[in-house]
C-alpha cells in the first residue's frame, strides 16, 4: 500500500474575479521513504498540491490518503517548510527550532534535548541565540530545516527552500537534505522551479502543465541518491528530457 | 552599558542647548513671561520637594492608569479585528464613525456623569487614545502574510497559539509606535481636563500659577510635565529593548 495518495484532486479557490481552478484532478501514489519533487510553470498549482498534501487547504473534490488514513486536516507527522516566511524574526534560532515541540506540548526537558540534538546535528548551536535576520540565508534554511526535523516527521514537505540562496549554499543544502534523507527513512515532498535540484532530489518527478495544474508526466529518476549524480551522464539526461516537457507544457516546443 | 553612557550624554547635551537658547530668548524677550531658566530650575527644585511632588504623582498616575487600560482594551481587539474578517466587516463602521469625532467635546458630559475625580480625566484619556492603539493594532495584524500563518499552523498551532507566537508578536513594533504617538496626546488632553474644575494635577498646578502670574512656578510645572514625559517614553523604550530586541540588530 503507497504511503501518499491522491484520487483525483481538484482544488479550486474562491479568487475577487470567480473561482480559479488550482489543481484539476491529480492522482499519484508514493512509496514509504520516497523521495517526490514537483515541477512546473509558475503558477501552476505546486503550492496548493503541497498545501493539500499538508492538510491546510482541503482539496475541493478527490481525497487524499497519507499512511492508509484519508487527509482531513494538520496532521501530526507532517512537517512542511516554507520559502520566505517560515521563520519567525522575533524568534532566536532557538526557539524557532523548538517551536514545533513547544506548540505540541512536549516537556520542557524533553523540548530542550531534541532541539539541542538537532541544532548541533546542522551545525547551528553556536548560533542558538541570534534572530534570523543576523543569518546568512543559507542558514535560515537550515534552522526551518531544524525546526521541521524536531518534530521527527514521516513526510516532510518542501516549498522551494532553497530558491533565495546563491548556488554554491544551495548544493550545500541539497546535500544536507539528502543526509537527512537516508538518515531517516523520510517521504519527502519537494516542490521546485529548478529543474536540476527536481532532478538531484527526486527520486519520481511530478511535472504539472500550466494552470489549472494536471499531470503532464511523472518522471522515474532510478539514478538520484548519491552526492556525486550532479556530475554523471544520466543526471543531465533526466534534466534535458524535462526541459523538453517544461517547454512543451508552456506550448512553445 | 555603553549605550546607557550614550543616552545619558544626549540627554545632557540636549538640555544644555535648550538651555541655551532659552536663555537667550528670555534675554531678548526681557518679560516676565518668560523667565530666564536658572530661576526656573531653582523653583521647579523648590517646588518638587513641596506641592509640585503631590502633583506630579497625581498626573503621573492617570497617565499610566490610562495608558495601561488602553492598551489592555485595545490591543486584544484590533489583534482579532485585524485576523478575522468577519467581525471586521460588522465592527469596522463603527470605528471609522467614532473614531474622527473628537472625543474632547464629551469632556462636560464626563465630568457630569463621572465627577470632577480620577475616574472623568482617565475616561477621557482612554476614549482618546484607545482608538489610535486599535486602528494601528487592526492595520498591522491585517498586513501580517497569510504564510506566516500557514507556517505556525503546519507546526500544529491552534488559534489561541496562532496569536501567541505570530500575530501578537508581529504588531508588537507597531503597537510601540503607536503608543509612543499616545502618550503625546495623553499628556495633552490630561492638561486640557485637569485645567477644569479640579485642584489636583499638573494641569491645574500650571493653570493655577499663571492666574496667579506666578511664572517661575507656571514654568516649573511645565519643567515637570516635560520630565513626565520623559520618563514615560524612557519606560516604553526599555520595554521595547526587552521585547523586541529583533528589531534591532
Amino acid at each position: 500500500m503507497p504511503f501518499v495518495r491522491l484520487d483525483e484532486v481538484s482544488v479550486t479557490y474562491k479568487g475577487h474575479g470567480g473561482e480559479v481552478e488550482a489543481l484539476s484532478s491529480v492522482s499519484l501514489a508514493a512509496e514509504k521513504g520516497e523521495a517526490w519533487a514537483v515541477i512546473g510553470p509558475s503558477g501552476c498549482g505546486k503550492s496548493t498540491l503541497l498545501y493539500a498534501l499538508a492538510g491546510l487547504v482541503p482539496p475541493t473534490t478527490g481525497s487524499i490518503f497519507i499512511g492508509g488514513e484519508r487527509l482531513l486536516g494538520e496532521r501530526r507527522e507532517t512537517s512542511i517548510i516554507l520559502q520566505d516566511y517560515g521563520l519567525f524574526p522575533w524568534k532566536t534560532v532557538y526557539e524557532n527550532a523548538a517551536l514545533g515541540l513547544k506548540i505540541r506540548h512536549y516537556s520542557r526537558e524533553e523540548v530542550a534535548r531534541k532541539t539541542r540534538d538537532i541544532l548541533i546535528d546542522l551545525r547551528l548551536l553556536d548560533f542558538k541565540n541570534r534572530f534570523p535576520s543576523q543569518l546568512s540565508g543559507g542558514m535560515r534554511q537550515r534552522v526551518a530545516l531544524a525546526r521541521s526535523l524536531t518534530l521527527d516527521p514521516d513526510l516532510l514537505l518542501m516549498d522551494e527552500p532553497f530558491s533565495s540562496l546563491d548556488a554554491l549554499t544551495r548544493e550545500e543544502l541539497q546535500n544536507n537534505l539528502l543526509e537527512v534523507r537516508q538518515a531517516d527513512g523520510l517521504t519527502t515532498f519537494l516542490v521546485t522551479h529548478s529543474i536540476e535540484e527536481a532532478v538531484f532530489l527526486g527520486r519520481k518527478i511530478l511535472v504539472l502543465t500550466s494552470r489549472p495544474g494536471k499531470i503532464a508526466e511523472i518522471v522515474d529518476n532510478p539514478g538520484m541518491g548519491a552526492l556525486d549524480y550532479r556530475n554523471r551522464p544520466e543526471f543531465h539526461e533526466v534534466c534535458s528530457h524535462l526541459r523538453h516537457l517544461l517547454r512543451k507544457g508552456n506550448g512553445d516546443g | 552599558m555603553a549605550m546607557d553612557k550614550r543616552r545619558i550624554l544626549s540627554y545632557l547635551s540636549t538640555i544644555a542647548a535648550m538651555l541655551l537658547a532659552w536663555q537667550g530668548a528670555s534675554m531678548v524677550v526681557r518679560s516676565a513671561a518668560l523667565p530666564a531658566p536658572l530661576s526656573v530650575m531653582s523653583s521647579f527644585a523648590e517646588l518638587m520637594r513641596g506641592e509640585l511632588l503631590k502633583h506630579f504623582l497625581i498626573s503621573f498616575y492617570r497617565v499610566a492608569v490610562s495608558i495601561i487600560l488602553s492598551v489592555s482594551l485595545a490591543v486584544p481587539l484590533g489583534l482579532v479585528l485585524g485576523r478575522e474578517e468577519k467581525l471586521d466587516r460588522f465592527f469596522a463602521p463603527f470605528i471609522f464613525l467614532t473614531y474622527p469625532i473628537p472625543k474632547i467635546v464629551f469632556l462636560p458630559v464626563i465630568l457630569l456623569l463621572l465627577g470632577i475625580g480620577n475616574l472623568s480625566k482617565i475616561t477621557l484619556i482612554v476614549l482618546i487614545i484607545f482608538f489610535q492603539i486599535l486602528v494601528t493594532t487592526r492595520d498591522a495584524a491585517r498586513a501580517i502574510p497569510a504564510q506566516s500563518i500557514l507556517s505556525v499552523r503546519s507546526l500544529g498551532a491552534g488559534w489561541r497559539q496562532v496569536y501567541r507566537h505570530v500575530v501578537f508578536p508581529a504588531c508588537l513594533p507597531d503597537i510601540f509606535t503607536a503608543l509612543r504617538i499616545s502618550v503625546g496626546t495623553a499628556i495633552a488632553v490630561l492638561f486640557l481636563a485637569e485645567s477644569y474644575a479640579t485642584e489636583e494635577g499638573l494641569g491645574y498646578f500650571i493653570m493655577d500659577a499663571w492666574t496667579r502670574i506666578n511664572y517661575p512656578e507656571m514654568f516649573g510645572g511645565i519643567t515637570a510635565m516635560a520630565l513626565m514625559g520623559a520618563v514615560v517614553y524612557e519606560a516604553l523604550e526599555a520595554l521595547e529593548r526587552r521585547f523586541c530586541a529583533w528589531t534591532r540588530n
